[in-house]
């Protein structure tokens, strides 16, 4: 893993959260209690262990508070049901497609280097990532498939959105956040509200 | 989803006096004058409209009834429910991304969670077949809008610059333009000037000063998640409130599955879903405000042995030639700080490339907005496709607060080959789910080309380095035309079916050509110009 250099390693955005609106601060807060994310309600514990390493892989970060949040966020969607918005025809349900392609990744991993995708070295899952991304492995095995484009792609926009929306993240590149009821008062071009991130040592 | 502890949002009908959360108190239940379908833009306008002139409404909405106070955050990922999140199939050369993109739910439809950009259509855009031989003259013309866009424009207080330089409207804006700006739309107008483009501080439906007890915008940022404030408009807190005190009555939660005839062939009224019960709406007129996707799947989901095709669908154009915008961004990294979290989204804004100019090799035209961005939009949108991932994209995401963002909103002509069909696959309400079909043509392909060129210039001359270009789409438009010929197109100029003359299409389903500029503007003025027309022909009883 490379290092990575903040601009802002000292902002903490949560410093903030007196100064905003209860149900934004309700719903953000959440996201740093873990041990509110267990026991899954969707997700059995190994599909959970699976994600969370193919998730680092795809965001290339590890730490665990962080991608804790990004499983549970797998969790509580497919949990709720809700609508996908739009899903391209011919391709599985976006329960099936992430289910099935994670039972799929364990016996394409066995197949070729005998372990299932987390008991492989980290090396090896890196570099079997980058095959599926690119679209050089496919996922099938014994008559089943999993459209691996679709699948990758699914993954990767829902960790996305759940990384990105994870405060830690959110004072790592320097974002100030929810923004009600205070707003900006400083917003042109080389200005400042107190409050946000400085490259000076805030 | 319902809130349940607020007092607004788990109420299902909702009339002058009283809300209640169960359907047995109906206010109109059998006399209903005219029932609405969707609350959005061109439901609220048509609610407000209808009900002062005096008119029993009934409007349905498929979502709930926000209250922003309780149910508004300022974060993006819990707020994508703004948008219709059910889901929709999609195929084609483009397939294209629905739900928040481009689709509300909810009282106040795709207004809730618009970017608030408010322009007009230009004259050539209802006549580009004339013009340019492309696409399809509408049957109406700028003029016979232009009354409706000042009314429209004078009633939410559209704020915009004292002289707008393109098309057949110069200003001024009923209430001032925005200030201050963000950084990213000051370095677009650096850029743009040193090319000798125009730009303009961007007309918004966005307060620029206190009006009618709502408060100027704070430049939170968060448009596209509600406004907090509601220094935004939207009709959720300015026409359907005030439809109500003119005695609407809005029944929220409720989905409508199917549209009632009789053996005359006219429309008797709606049946609607609400927690898994099916109840009717009876009604003299049926307008359809439910969006491009929704309004087409419910008229040819409404088919019965006198219309085995749908209703409304002699023509056969029910669901065809739907269009998007194409609305690719350039994403430009710059030496200093940008931070485009900062700032209401758009507030600045070149037409200087709208009209066809037959020297690029592609007829019509587009606009192009400074447009600021949150983090969860900007990591979806370089990752989208695996383009960027891994270390690439944490370190992009690293450099967020030094990037700044233009984005495209072009014109797409209209293709009957992009349409809204029937799937096979069911929802919940046993509704076969909406297959949304899309491919860009040659032109479209050439106008974004020369787009995405025009906006890696502006970023250069603006001193920034362009870095990503995404390929994206926004709005939607068309799958119901108006037309003048009952051969080629759903409904009259003013919405009225050919079909059946006591149901009418009203919002962004109308648009006979997408144009190239955010279309809500123009949604807005046709639904008041159609509320005028019901209006008139209710009084000389010929509805
Ligand atoms: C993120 C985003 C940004 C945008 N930014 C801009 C902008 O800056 N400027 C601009 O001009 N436009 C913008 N738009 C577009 C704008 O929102 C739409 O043009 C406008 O809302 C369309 O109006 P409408 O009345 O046709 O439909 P909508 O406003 O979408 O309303 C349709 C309503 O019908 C309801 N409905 C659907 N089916 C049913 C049913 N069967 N039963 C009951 N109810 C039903 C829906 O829930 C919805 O509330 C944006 C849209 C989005 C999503
Ligand atoms: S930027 Fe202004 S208009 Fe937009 S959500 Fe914030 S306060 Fe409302």
């Amino acid at each position: 893993m490379p290092e990575y250099e903040p601009h802002y390693p000292r902002f903490d955005v949560m410093r903030e959260e007196e100064n905003w609106d209860p149900h934004t601060r309700e719903i953000v807060t959440k996201r740093l209690k873990n041990e509110s994310f267990y026991p899954y309600r969707y997700l059995t514990q190994h599909e959970g262990d699976t994600l969370f390493r193919l998730c680092a892989i795809l965001l290339d970060d590890a730490r665990s508070p962080v991608l804790a949040y990004v499983v549970f966020h797998f969790d509580s969607t497919l949990q709720a049901g809700i609508g996908e918005a739009q899903r391209k025809i011919g391709v599985p349900k976006q329960s099936e497609l992430i289910r099935d392609g994670l039972a799929l990744l364990d016996q394409v991993c066995t197949e070729r280097h005998g372990n299932r995708f987390i008991s492989m070295e980290e090396s090896d899952q890196r570099r079997f990532v980058g095959q599926l991304v690119r679209g050089e492995i496919g996922l099938s095995s014994g008559g089943r498939q999993v459209p691996v484009r679709e699948w990758i792609n699914k993954i990767l926009t829902e960790a996305v959105a759940a990384y990105y929306s994870h405060p830690s993240i959110w004072s790592e590149i320097g974002y100030a956040g929810p923004a009600y009821p205070r707003g900006y008062v400083r917003s042109e071009l080389g200005l400042t509200d107190p409050w946000e991130a400085r490259r000076d040592g805030k | 989803m319902a809130n349940s502890r607020d007092t607004v949002t788990h109420h299902a009908v909702h009339s002058q006096d009283h809300r209640h959360n169960d359907l047995n108190h109906r206010k109109y239940e059998d006399d209903a004058d005219v029932c609405i379908v969707g609350a959005g833009a061109a439901g609220g306008v048509l609610a407000y409209e209808l009900s002062k002139s005096g008119l029993k409404v009934v409007i349905i909405e498929a979502g709930p009834f926000w209250n922003p106070q309780t149910d508004f955050a300022s974060d993006e990922l819990s707020m994508t429910r703004l948008g219709w999140q059910d889901t929709r199939l999609v195929s084609g050369n483009d397939p294209l991304q629905l739900g928040h993109n481009n689709s509300g739910k909810g009282v106040g439809g795709g207004t809730t969670h618009f970017t608030g950009v408010f322009l007009r259509f230009h004259e050539s855009d209802f006549r580009t077949r004339s013009e340019d031989g492309v696409g399809e003259d509408w049957p109406i013309r700028y003029e016979d809008l232009a009354p409706y866009y000042d009314k429209i424009e004078k009633d939410i207080a559209v704020s915009g610059p004292k002289h707008f330089p393109w098309g057949s409207f110069h200003g001024p804006y009923p209430y001032p333009e925005r200030e201050p700006l963000s950084a990213n739309a000051e370095i677009f107008r650096i850029g743009c000037e040193k090319l000798g483009i125009r730009s303009v501080v961007a007309p918004l439906a966005i307060n620029s000063a206190p009006f009618d007890g709502r408060p100027p915008c704070i430049n939170r940022g968060f448009c596209n998640q509600g406004c907090l404030p509601n220094a935004k408009f939207s009709t959720l807190i300015h026409h359907i409130p005030k439809a109500i005190q003119h005695g609407a009555e809005v029944i929220s939660d409720s989905m409508v599955t199917q549209i009632q005839t009789n053996e005359d062939g006219r429309v008797t009224g709606v049946t609607f879903v609400h927690e898994g019960k099916t109840y009717k709406q009876k009604a003299r007129i049926v307008i359809l405000a439910n969006f491009v996707v929704e309004t087409p799947r419910l008229l040819l989901h409404s088919a019965n042995a006198r219309f085995p095709d749908g209703l409304a669908n002699s023509s056969g154009w029910v669901g065809k030639a739907i269009m998007p915008h194409s609305s690719n961004d350039v994403y430009g990294i710059f030496p200093e700080e940008i931070r485009l979290y900062k700032g209401t989204p758009v507030l600045a804004t070149t037409q200087d490339f709208y009209e066809t100019d037959s020297t690029r090799g592609f007829a019509r035209g587009y606009t192009l907005h400074a447009h600021g961005s949150r983090p969860v939009e900007m990591a979806k949108s370089i990752s989208k496709g695996a383009k960027l991932w891994g270390s690439d994209l944490r370190k992009a995401m690293l450099d967020y607060n030094f990037y700044g963002r233009i984005t495209l909103v072009g014109e797409v002509l209209p293709d009957p080959a992009n349409r809204v069909t029937l799937a096979e696959e069911k929802d919940e309400y046993d509704m076969p789910l909406a297959h949304v079909s899309f491919s860009y043509g040659e032109n479209d392909k050439r106008l974004i080309n020369h787009a995405v060129a025009k906006m890696n210039e502006i970023i250069q001359a603006a001193g920034g380095i362009p870095a990503f270009v995404t390929d994206d789409t926004a709005h939607l438009m068309g799958g119901c035309r108006m037309g003048n010929d009952p051969q080629t197109s759903v409904t009259n100029g003013y919405g009225q079916t050919h079909d059946i003359p006591n149901l009418f299409v009203a919002g962004a389903s109308l648009f006979v050509t997408s144009g190239g500029g955010n279309p809500t503007n123009t949604v807005m003025a046709l639904a008041a110009r159609t509320a005028d027309y019901i209006v008139e022909q209710s009084k000389r009883q010929e509805l």
